[in-house]
């Protein structure tokens, strides 16, 4: 039966807000084999559902809001995972906790730079969330190897991406 | 749809895409007539035309956030149309046995045709246009004026050069097409 110009609107709203769901949810298939290699690396179970919660949710709302936070996510999530991936390894190769939390911080340097590289033109709010979701993703591996690991994760993005921002400004002037 | 009618689609599916929502109006505004147009040609005479429209733009609103930037924009939102309309029509056909496969499948195509004739045409008049206007002032002018009354024959001299003018350059721009 054919609906009234209203009903119809309303029906294409909800349409389009359950296709913004579908959009922010999509987040999972990144979201959840890193979640796995985090196990399989032995990461604690409890830590990692309480991460792999925090970033779907807030990810995920933000991805529905929508703007240029919600755009922000998934490269956040990206980046995240190469201190994900080199975590291991530098635990694995170095013999003090501090020496391999100082390569992880050089590696973690790459992915803030490449994050502030791209979050050049869209603010600094945007940078923060990129930031932050790169932070989580890091620690779903970085937690079982001690906080050591996930304090060098969270100096090297933060020097990385202060760093080119710093440059930029530079050379800029 | 004209061009600046295709421009205010474009940037309010880039918006809504991005999740701004108070870009749905003007979306909606614009996608609605475009897709009753397209459906009632691809499903004339259908007597589930309307709900094919309505579930046409739920389909199409549902998958906006997809929209990318810089895509033709009503060749995607025709696109994802004509998807749903040949779902619909096969399925109708399936349940009823009514309509012919062939038949179905024609309509479709002819309703895409219809569209595609449309672009074309308006794209070789932006293409006149923009010949048009490299020729000199006078032959513009010349060629523009509305044929009223017998005309002298140094006027009908002067149009026919200026139009063997633009036929050259027309040629020499664009090709022999």
């Amino acid at each position: 039966m054919a609906m009234t110009e209203p009903a119809q609107q309303q029906a294409v709203r909800r349409a389009y807000e359950f296709g913004r769901l579908r959009y922010a949810l999509r987040m999972l298939w990144v979201v959840l084999p890193l979640a796995c290699v985090g196990l399989a690396l032995g990461s604690s179970l409890e830590a990692l559902l309480c991460l792999t919660t925090l970033l779907l949710v807030a990810g995920g709302w933000l991805r529905w809001k929508g703007g240029r936070l919600g755009s922000a996510v998934l490269p956040g999530v990206l980046a995240g995972s190469l201190p994900l991936s080199a975590a291991p390894v530098a635990a694995g190769c170095c013999a003090m906790p501090s020496h391999a939390a100082v390569a992880l911080a050089l590696i973690a340097v790459i992915a803030g730079a490449a994050l502030a590289m791209r979050a050049r033109q869209r603010g600094r709010a945007s940078l923060m969330v990129s930031l932050g979701a790169a932070l989580a993703t890091a620690c779903l591996t970085c937690m079982s190897n001690g906080p050591w690991m996930v304090l060098g994760a969270a100096l090297g993005l933060l020097a990385g991406s202060i760093g080119l921002l710093a440059l930029r400004g530079e050379g800029r002037q | 749809m004209n061009d600046e009618e295709l421009q205010q689609l474009d940037s309010a599916l880039t918006r809504l895409a991005a999740g701004d929502r108070s870009a749905f109006e003007q979306a909606f505004a614009l996608v609605s007539p475009a897709l009753s147009q397209f459906v009632g040609k691809a499903m004339a005479g259908h007597p589930e035309r309307e709900d094919a429209v309505q579930n046409t733009l739920v389909r199409v609103f549902g998958r906006v956030s997809d929209y990318r930037p810089g895509t033709n924009a009503l060749a995607w939102v025709l696109t994802l149309a004509a998807f749903e309309v040949a779902t619909l029509r096969k399925r109708t056909s399936r349940d009823s046995g009514r309509y012919g496969g062939g038949s179905e499948a024609l309509a479709v195509l002819s309703a895409l045709d219809d569209i595609e004739n449309a672009a074309l045409e308006r794209e070789a008049v932006q293409r006149l246009g923009a010949v048009v206007r490299q020729l000199d002032p006078g032959d513009q002018r010349v060629l523009l004026s509305p044929d009223v009354g017998p005309k002298a024959p140094r006027e009908r001299k002067r149009k026919q050069r200026a139009l063997d003018r633009l036929k050259s350059l027309w040629r020499t721009l664009n090709g022999n097409d």
